[in-house]
């Protein structure tokens, strides 16, 4: 039996947080399943600390028009495609424990719990213990399937960040592709697309972005295309949207976030595709 | 949610544009880097799209606010950033808790409630959702008692739970 007063209630309140460690966390959570009192006490807290999540929820300016569209892309294009990634030993990525080595895979965990559970039917304890310890495992086993689960959904979302890349990296270096050189990179077309690649772009100040515009063939006024940043490193690999055989030249500027509909600012290049 | 259950893009497509601010902001602020913050959210939205029954009810904000705080919990241990002490684990306590009016609060109303804590108390409280630590850590990152920070966890819940009743109903 487990005292109610204030100390343990303080210990509520940090298991609704969520910043106890696994050693306190498992066996206090199983009191409160058990406990109507603590129950209580446990939900009333829980509750708002699910809340405090908003206090970080990114302003416009922290996650940009560029990187929110290609986010969104990223998600809908899965969902579209019903790419959700079903989690599967083979693409399980192993875990590193606190000390950097790696731990063990997540089925060594479960086997070892197995392992636990038979031993305790083996040696005879009583049920109100078997119960606990199974209490314990089922918590124990919840735990490492989400993070099993979350390994492989991260390492599937790196994937399909890294194929996007690797395309855009084989138009660069294919047979048929047309290089026209442009301050700090080149623009690239191959396979009817349209490539820039930067590897030197001055960092932006904070609010900007870049713009490419495009000139079609036997137009006389050129047309916004998509806005980008580039990396830390100042490395951009962007490709248009316009098909490569349609334009004349492409261009880029610095421009406001979100884009405008003519330039605004002096050419950082201009750039005719012949 | 229950039209997402059905297979529904569009409905999925709107819960997406609510909530992908806070995921991208709760990652973005644990992990320190955009590029994985930016994974942690596909994570999230697909995990969203693929077991859409793990929510339960309640304020779906705090649902999708606690299992990004839990992915990134997860990817900061497989980091193996923290070498001091433990990670804490988040341990949900399965019933039927009904979050009443706290279920249809936003953002915003969040926010303003969180501003009313003394800084005492929305310091640990925060530090502790986003931190990714323990208490003790806690404690001895502020050089607070860990007895005194318990109880400016506890008290800084409470009256953030009040203030959001009392925000919720006007």
């Amino acid at each position: 039996m487990m005292a109610h007063d204030d100390d343990f209630l303080d210990s509520i309140a940090l298991l609704a947080l969520g910043v106890l460690p696994e050693s306190e966390a498992a066996p206090l959570a199983e009191h409160v399943r058990d406990c109507a009192e603590c129950r209580a006490a446990y939900a009333d807290l829980r509750a708002a600390a699910g809340l405090v999540g908003f206090a970080a929820e990114a302003a416009p300016g922290q996650l940009d028009e560029l990187r929110a569209a290609r986010l969104k892309s990223r998600v809908m294009s899965a969902v579209r495609g019903d790419l959700a990634p079903a989690p599967s030993a083979a693409t399980w990525a192993e875990p590193r424990g606190p000390s950097g080595k790696r731990s063990a895979s997540p089925w060594f965990a479960y086997l070892a719990i197995a392992a636990t559970l038979a031993l305790a039917v083996l040696t005879g304890v009583d049920d109100l213990a078997l119960r606990s310890v199974k209490a314990r495992a089922a918590a124990q086993i919840a735990i490492l399937r989400e993070r099993a689960e979350t390994e492989a959904s991260v390492a599937a979302a790196a994937r399909s960040r890294a194929r996007d890349l690797d395309e855009r990296l084989a138009l660069l270096t294919a047979p048929g592709s047309k290089y026209f050189t442009v301050p700090g990179g080149e623009v690239v077309t191959g396979g009817g697309r349209v490539i820039i690649a930067m590897q030197h772009a001055p960092a932006l100040p904070p609010g900007k972005v870049y713009q490419a515009w495009t000139l079609r063939r036997g137009a006389k006024t050129v047309a916004p295309s998509v806005t980008f940043a580039p990396d830390s490193n100042g490395v951009t690999v962007i490709e248009l949207p316009e098909a490569a055989a349609d334009l004349a030249a492409v261009a880029v500027t610095v421009e406001p976030v979100g884009g405008s509909k003519v330039p605004t600012t002096t050419p950082a290049f201009v750039r005719k595709l012949s | 949610m229950a039209r997402v259950c059905d297979r529904d893009v569009a409905a999925f497509e709107t819960i997406y544009d609510a909530y992908h601010r806070l995921v991208y902001g709760i990652a973005v602020k644990m992990l320190g880097e955009p590029m994985a913050a930016e994974d942690l959210t596909q994570a999230v939205f697909l995990k969203v799209w693929s077991s859409p029954g793990s929510f339960a009810g309640g304020n779906f904000g705090a649902w999708i606010a606690r299992v990004a705080r839990n992915r990134a919990l997860d990817v900061l241990r497989s980091r193996a950033l923290h070498t001091e002490g433990e990670l804490p684990v988040d341990v949900a306590v399965e019933g039927d808790f009904d979050e009443g009016v706290l279920a249809r609060l936003d953002g915003e109303r969040v926010r303003s409630a969180l501003a009313t804590l003394p800084e005492e108390q929305r310091a640990p409280i925060e530090l502790g959702f986003f931190g990714g630590i323990t208490h003790e850590e806690i404690a001895r990152r502020t050089a607070t008692p860990l007895g005194t920070v318990k109880t400016r966890i506890r008290s800084g819940l409470r009256k953030l739970r009040a203030t959001l009743e009392t925000s919720a109903v006007l």
